[in-house]
């Protein structure tokens, strides 16, 4: 039982996998794009996933999979046709299936009745459920045997660790299982299977082959899974591993700028000196490569953002299904590929951000036809890489944002005062304040308490921003602007009591020579920064960490404009800007704990530990809740969307 | 009271590092030290105990560096040349311990180690978890796990 534990994750993942496929294949269908291919890519998924659920003992998954494998093989078979009707039966069960899944994973439980309500639908989509049924209830001890495979039905090989083989041998050795290991040659081939050496691929392909289904001959399921098709040769490969090479590839560009700072230094004393020009080519040369090294382990820790963009289609057709809106959903540049630590972090705005557009972008049928619209609205989502950025866009075409409606909402909420001089793009940006919700009426959708700010904070989490683009009448777009990865990012080095600190330069806005004249103190002596003929809070960035105690009177200091993430400006004065540089991430609370104010730190060329500013958290300082503001904001915040 | 945790075992006999703080001497589990570096600059952090000198960085991995000095309240003059880091694993997490200098390794039977005295009390006294005695020297066998809680305190 430990044995099949230990592979269990590797089954969910593949299931994943095997549901984004799915996804995708119906999604083809739907734009009647769709081959005979596809519609075996959409059985097979079912299939694997069948498979799998079934030597694991998953019962209610095994019985739903094959149900929904059966209405899949009637379109196979072209004994049914891919109608909108059908369609719509088969994306329920997608997501029933996926819910079943999550709930074999520790997930919530699958509504019984849904469920049923879903096999009943598949099953009504042919007579077949009476003799279904039967057969669904052997499923867990089924079996087929080689012969049974129907033409044009392709096996899929599954690709194990030498260890997991090892596990899975003698695990099915009772079950009736049998294990092909194909190994470039025999050597080192898992412990006396027996050996096809007919691949280059050095994996194992597992024959689910069940012993009493030979003799039962069951047409419906085929279990068998065998090699015979020219995969992409890949490796699954643990990421703490890939996680590993960027830390040494971090370390590499740290010591990479050490070598560079000493080579410059002596360069300067011995220049005539022959042979140094050999050195700057191998310098430069050395430079070069370990840039090439730094894309190449990005490249391979970047994924698509299929993943996440797939799971959208669910998001919109569930929602749409509660707001009674016909809303398409259309996919575009999800092959763009992103560091594997942003796309699981995007799911949760993107969902936040579709739901938002379905209730309140996309009007009711009733008003687009009005207008002269087609009845049913349509968002994309298109993500494409823009200057070593990722831009993902969310457009409807809806009403477009009500600019009176949020002005008038504003006021109200007392956001903003009623003789506000605001632009267009300014009301629009409203939407991002806290605690602002057009839904008049909270509607099961968005309006939950959870309001844009929280995309807006997310994203800014990523070191992203969020703009808006919004045409009345014609429809608004939420542009996205993403860093590729969360392991480097630019930083401005600054000087604070003697100490380098950073700053993203994604939150400054801008930095000047601070000017005593523009400083003024209010009440409790708080002091304030004129900018532009706006006063905003000034913070000294040294006794906000407790380095120094210093009054603001020192001469040549300099002021960073930051913008925190409502928008709102704040100066922090710092002792002296060094200059701009890529800089590795590195955490503190590996090996410690979180720091206040501080977000994570990074290594300078000299080897010394530079600590990373969170401004968000120094901004907040001047908020009268108490130092630990920021940290009981940021615990809100995660737990706001842990309840979506 | 906790004796066993420093070494491999009360039952058995263990080998431990000694060094030198001020004018006492501690030690700690050799299989928890992970190695022995020279003093660096530590960089400060914000709202930490005083015991927290700040972090250093040790090939790529980011550490925080405790003044045994202070944590011990051993007064704060120190030879400045003579201090050294002993990187220490203390359950998943890497501390660095900031110390006089290191002495020498010792074999210790669970003979050889008596309990704390009780006029060793207050907040400070479960951090040896035992004492030794070797010619003619006292060495307090030191409790990284206390270590540990004490650098997760709030800044004081």
């Amino acid at each position: 039982m430990d044995d099949l534990d230990s592979i269990k994750p590797i089954f969910f993942e593949e299931c994943g996998e095997q549901l984004t496929e799915l996804e995708r294949a119906l999604a083809c269908l739907e734009n009647g794009e769709a081959g005979h291919d596809t519609v075996n890519a959409a059985f097979r998924a079912v299939h694997s996933i069948k498979g799998g659920a079934g030597s694991f003992g998953m019962t209610e998954l095994v019985r739903f999979a094959h149900v929904f494998e059966t209405a899949l093989d009637l379109l196979r078979s072209g004994k049914i046709e891919a109608s909108p009707a059908v369609l719509r039966v088969f994306l329920f069960a997608t997501d029933i299936l996926s819910d079943l899944t999550g709930a074999e994973q520790g997930g919530p439980s699958v509504d019984k009745q849904r469920s049923l309500e879903c096999s009943k639908a598949l099953e009504s989509l042919s007579e077949i459920s009476a003799t279904v049924k039967a057969e669904s209830e052997e499923l867990i001890t089924q079996v087929t045997t080689e012969e049974d495979i129907p033409d044009g039905f392709t096996p899929v090989p599954f690709v194990f660790d030498e260890d997991v083989s090892d596990k899975l041998a003698a695990l099915v050795s009772d079950e009736g299982f049998e294990i092909f290991s194909e190994t470039p040659d025999s050597a080192g081939s898992a412990a006396g299977h027996s050996l096809q050496a007919d691949s280059p691929l050095d994996s194992v392909t597992v024959e689910a082959g069940y012993e009493k289904a030979a003799e039962k001959n069951s047409s419906v399921s085929s279990t068998s899974v065998k090699s015979s098709v020219a995969l992409p040769a890949s490796i699954r490969v643990d990421v703490d591993r890939i996680d590993r090479v960027m830390d040494l590839v971090g370390e590499l560009v740290i010591g990479q700028s050490a070598l560079r700072e000493a080579f410059d230094n002596s360069n300067a004393k011995h220049q005539d000196e022959a042979g140094s020009s050999a050195l700057t080519d191998a310098m430069n040369e050395i430079e070069q490569l370990s840039r090439d090294i730094q894309d190449a382990v990005m490249a391979v820790r970047a994924q698509p953002l299929k993943t996440v963009f797939q799971r959208m289609q669910r998001v919109v057709r569930e929602t749409s299904l509660i707001a009674h809106k016909n809303v398409h959903l259309i996919i575009e540049g999800e092959d763009t590929e992103v560091d594997r630590t942003l796309i699981e972090r995007l799911t949760d705005p993107l969902t936040h951000m579709l739901r938002n557009a379905i209730d309140h972008g996309i009007e009711s049928e009733e008003k687009r036809i009005a207008a002269g619209k087609s009845p049913g609205g349509t968002i994309t989502l298109s993500a494409a890489h823009r200057s070593g950025r990722i831009v993902i866009i969310i457009k409807d075409d809806g009403g477009g944002i009500d600019r009176r409606r949020v002005r008038a909402i504003a006021e109200k909420k007392g956001i903003i005062s009623s003789d506000a001089v605001l632009t267009d793009s300014d009301i629009d940006n409203l939407i991002f304040s806290p605690g602002f919700s057009t839904s008049e009426t909270i509607t099961d959708l968005s309006g939950r308490g959870v309001g844009m700010d929280v995309v807006k904070q997310a994203i800014q989490d990523l070191g992203g921003r969020v703009s808006i683009q919004s045409e009345t009448g014609k429809g608004s777009g939420f542009i996205l602007s993403l860093p590729l990865t969360l392991a480097v990012m630019d930083g401005m080095l600054v000087t604070v009591s003697g100490q380098i600190l950073i700053l993203p330069v994604s939150c400054i806005l801008e930095t000047m020579i601070l000017d005593r004249k523009s400083i003024f103190h209010a009440v409790d002596n708080v002091p304030l920064m004129c900018v532009r003929g706006n006063f905003i809070p000034l913070i000294e960035i040294g006794s906000a960490l407790g380095f120094s105690s210093d009054h603001i009177c020192g001469s040549e200091k300099v002021v960073l404009i930051v913008e925190d993430d409502n928008g709102k400006m704040t100066a922090l004065v710092a002792d002296s800007i060094d200059g701009q540089m890529q800089i590795v991430i590195k955490t503190i609370e590996k090996n410690y704990r979180p720091i206040y104010c501080v977000s994570a730190a990074t290594i300078l060329g000299s080897g010394q530990v530079a600590l990373i500013l969170d401004v968000p958290a120094v901004t907040a300082t001047t908020e009268k809740s108490g130092n630990s503001s920021w940290l009981k904001d940021n615990n809100a915040l995660s737990e706001k969307f842990a309840a979506e | 009271m906790n004796i066993g945790r420093e070494y491999t075992g009360s039952e058995k006999t263990g080998k431990v590092i000694s060094f030198a703080v001020g004018d006492q001497e501690y030690c700690v589990d050799i299989l928890s030290v992970r190695e022995i570096r020279g003093w660096t600059e530590a960089t400060p952090l914000p709202g930490t105990p005083r015991w927290v000198r700040g972090v250093i960085n040790l090939r790529g991995i980011i550490l925080p560096v405790i003044d045994m000095r202070v944590m011990l309240r051993i007064g704060s003059e120190r030879p400045i040349s003579r201090e050294v880091v002993m990187v220490v694993e203390i359950g998943e997490k890497i501390s660095g311990l900031l110390v006089d200098k290191v002495s020498d390794i010792i074999d210790v039977e669970p003979t050889m180690v008596q309990e704390v005295p009780s006029s060793i009390s207050g907040d400070t006294s479960e951090i040896i978890s035992g004492l030794i005695a070797l010619d003619g020297r006292m060495i307090g066998i030191l409790n990284l796990d206390i270590v540990a809680e004490q650098i997760m305190e709030t800044a004081v």
